[in-house]
């Protein structure tokens, strides 16, 4: 009767064939950012093609240092989040509530250490005005930061909710919407992280 | 599959094994980076570990095979688009750029 929730393979609820995570909502927004990072990875390929030397070149004038680590905190905030959603399905409120901390706590690392890359960029050099691969380098990894930035804010929203004992193994569409939200975002920064970070 | 496998999971250790495999993916393309600079062999495995990290946030976090069709379809579309790309470019990014003049 004691048994911990992890331990249960499944949630005992009505099995569910062809699930929509979180709500409609989401998914309509995850689409749209889909597309749009889509075309801006177009962007990427077409300035790739035309200026492969210049691209080969880029990656060594980046701090490798600051995207491994926006990486690990991204991957480790998913995590954190997705061990939210699969606790409160188990009915284990209080666990969930330390996960998205957690979560929300690793989040915050990231325009945290941007700042401070953007700041060494700037005194090596790196700006607006140094060519085409720094260029591509800033219009994508700022969109990301500013799509993360509105991960973050649903973040502090679902906190808010979640203090107030919004969720429950019964509902939580919103607390799974948000996690969506941010795998999604994790996803496009798994792709840009080698982009600009790892091929030279 | 079975009835369990259709469900949202509970558990928390299939999780913890999806980070610990991006963690290391993540370190292994860096040190591939380093160790491959310049070399024309880098490509393909960096694209095949975005591929690979992607597809673990997708089966793991987003718990990709349980959505609906279009969800589904949606995620693995978006997931395989980069490292085609990316390997196409390699391939064909002279003559693309000879044809299409910026």
């Amino acid at each position: 009767m004691d048994r911990a929730p992890e331990e249960d393979a499944v949630v005992q609820s009505p099995t569910v064939s062809g699930r929509i995570p979180g709500n409609r909502g989401i998914w309509v927004g995850i689409s749209c950012i889909f597309v749009e990072f889509a075309v801006l990875f177009t962007v990427y390929f077409v300035a790739r093609a035309h200026f492969p030397e210049a691209f080969h070149a880029g990656a060594e004038r980046l701090s490798r240092l600051s995207g491994t680590a926006i990486t690990l905190l991204m991957i480790s905030s998913s995590f954190c989040i997705a061990a939210s959603v699969a606790t409160i399905r188990g009915g284990r409120a209080h666990a969930s509530l330390k996960w998205l901390i957690a979560g929300i706590v690793l989040a915050f690392g990231y325009p945290l250490i941007k700042y401070f890359e953007i700041r060494w960029n700037l005194a090596h050099g790196v700006d607006a005005q140094a060519g085409v691969f720094v260029g591509a380098y800033y219009y994508l990894t700022l969109n990301h930061l500013v799509h993360a930035s509105w991960g973050i804010l649903g973040m502090l929203w679902v906190l808010a909710r979640h203090v107030t004992g919004a969720y429950s193994a019964d509902e939580y569409s919103g607390l799974e919407a948000l996690a969506s939200y941010w795998h999604a975002t994790d996803i496009i920064w798994l792709v840009i992280f080698p982009f600009f970070y790892v091929l030279a | 599959m079975s009835q369990q496998d259709q469900s949202p999971s509970t558990r928390l250790r299939p999780l913890f094994i999806a980070w610990a495999g991006l963690v290391l993916l993540t370190l292994l393309s860096v040190a591939l980076g380093e160790w491959m600079r310049g070399a024309q062999g880098l490509l393909l495995p960096v694209a095949s570990i975005i591929w690979l990290k992607a597809w673990l946030v997708a089966r793991y976090f987003l718990e990709a095979p349980l959505c609906t069709t279009f969800i589904r379809r949606l995620i693995w579309t978006f997931i395989a688009f980069a490292p085609i790309a990316l390997v196409l470019t390699d391939l064909f990014g002279r003559q693309f750029a000879a044809t299409f003049q910026l």
